[in-house]
């Protein structure tokens, strides 16, 4: 805004001047104030050398505006130059477009940190993480989980017998428990560590299916496919908290729900791969793969009704995993293992 | 509109003393500006985002301040103040307070 000092009518005035409207103040003949408001558009302006002054013209009443020096004169002629243009050669239009060509340039490299480079770093870091290093930190996150494991000592007992009769190698060492939950699942902690629930148990018929459920959570360990994602995810929040901070928290939550699903897409590629090589291990091993045919039907049958749609699954839909199991199986090139059957009834006099 | 922060303007004496007026005005620099200005903080030197949107934000009061003395019948305002806070949960919103003495001179 600017403002001078003018002349109207004879009388001293005060000029506020926008780009909305020009304010122009005066005290009337009879003392009282009075205030015009004339827009821009209908101002016309002229400088007078001789003496120095702006007559500034309203269209509308043909009332003059004398404003000492050019001041004046320069501000509403830059002005009407500027709404002379077409709108997409103005300079504000012109100043927005940068505005929002930066802006979409700072999210595009702000989308890229977050869902390609931070995650790719963090794999980088998991590459760089010792087994030993990787075996202690599952250590830990596993002793903070089972204090809230209601254990079945005297069938993990059974259960370890039977993971080590399977003989898959590794540089982790494998260590199960059964934890007394209804829950038909089991998952795998990073450098070994893995917790077989009680209800899934329960759910298996054949030691296949047992060694299939192993085989699958031991890929897990093997590739590790925790401690990839733990360090995504961390990555993840590392990256937001050094863009955003404290400030923002609204869009930190909504970029870490957007993370979230994105995670998701990760473990169902790593879920499937898991079950691919999980088989491949069975037919290694000479052991009946059906079983994991078997085990996805289980699960099939403990999905029932519900139905997650499958983006918002960790697992992809149990019905593709059958598919591609299914067409992968070798059915008929496997031998029969009495230790392995004589462990797996020892468990299942526990859970019949 | 005269604007000073001097008390007295030179050679035109106060007729009338017409009243205090202030004005306020806040503005919020917004997520990119403050990610540049985050940017300029690791880095060093100026932040210019920050500076206009400071330049702004006084520009407004004084507009304002103007609007209101010119409103009171005054052709100037003396003893202007401005006073600039940050305002806000973490200090993001800028506030710059500009008052004055309305006067006919």
């Amino acid at each position: 805004m600017q403002s001078w000092m003018a002349t109207y009518m004879g009388r001293e005035a005060t000029v506020l001047a926008s780009e909305m409207y020009w304010s122009i103040g005066f005290v009337g003949q009879n003392g009282e104030k009075q205030i015009l408001q004339w827009p821009p558009a209908e101002l016309k302006v002229v400088y007078r050398s001789s003496d120095d002054c702006s007559w500034v013209t309203h269209e509308g009443s043909g009332s003059v505006l004398l404003i000492p020096g050019r001041a004046a004169h320069k501000w509403l002629t830059a002005w009407q130059e500027e709404q002379s243009r077409p709108w997409h050669r103005r300079e504000k239009t012109r100043h927005s477009g940068r505005v929002l060509l930066g802006a979409s340039g700072i999210l595009a490299i702000l989308f890229a940190g977050y869902f390609f480079l931070a995650p790719w770093l963090s794999e980088k870091m998991v590459s760089q993480l010792s087994p030993s290093t990787e075996t202690e930190l599952g250590d830990r996150l596993y002793s903070v989980l089972q204090g809230g494991l209601i254990k079945d000592s005297a069938a993990t007992i059974q259960l370890q017998s039977f993971v080590d009769e399977l003989g898959f190698e590794s540089p982790y060492h494998i260590r199960v428990q059964i934890a007394n939950d209804d829950d038909i699942n089991a998952y795998a902690f990073p450098g070994g560590h893995i917790v077989v629930n009680s209800g899934l148990l329960k759910e298996l018929q054949t030691y296949p299916e047992l060694a299939a459920l192993l085989a699958h959570e031991f890929i897990h360990v093997r590739e590790r496919h925790v401690v990839k994602q733990l360090f995504r995810r961390w990555g993840r929040s590392i990256f937001l908290s050094l863009i955003f901070g404290d400030m923002g928290k609204t869009m930190s939550i909504a970029a870490e729900k957007a993370s979230e699903l994105r995670s998701l897409h990760y473990s169902r590629t790593k879920e499937a791969e898991a079950d691919t090589e999980g088989l491949k291990l069975l037919q290694q091993r000479q052991i009946d793969d059906e079983g994991f045919v078997r085990l996805m039907q289980h699960l099939k049958k403990a999905e029932g009704s519900i139905r997650i749609p499958e983006y918002l699954s960790s697992h992809p839909l149990t019905d593709k995993r059958l598919q591609v199991l299914q067409a992968s199986v070798v059915a008929d090139k496997f031998n029969e293992d009495p230790v392995l059957e004589q462990y797996f009834q020892n468990i299942k006099t526990y859970y019949p | 509109m005269i604007m000073t922060t001097t008390n007295a303007v030179e050679g035109r004496p106060v007729q009338q003393y017409l009243g205090i007026v202030n004005a306020q005005s806040i503005i919020g620099a917004n997520i990119f500006k403050d990610f540049m200005a985050g940017l300029r903080d690791v880095f060093g030197g100026r932040s210019k985002t920050y500076e206009k949107v400071l330049e702004q934000a006084k520009e407004d009061a004084l507009a304002e301040l103007g609007q209101k003395a010119q409103a009171l019948g005054a052709n100037a305002i003396l003893g202007v103040d401005l006073d600039f806070e940050t305002i806000g949960g973490n200090g993001s919103m800028l506030m710059v307070i500009a008052s004055g003495t309305a006067v006919r001179l």
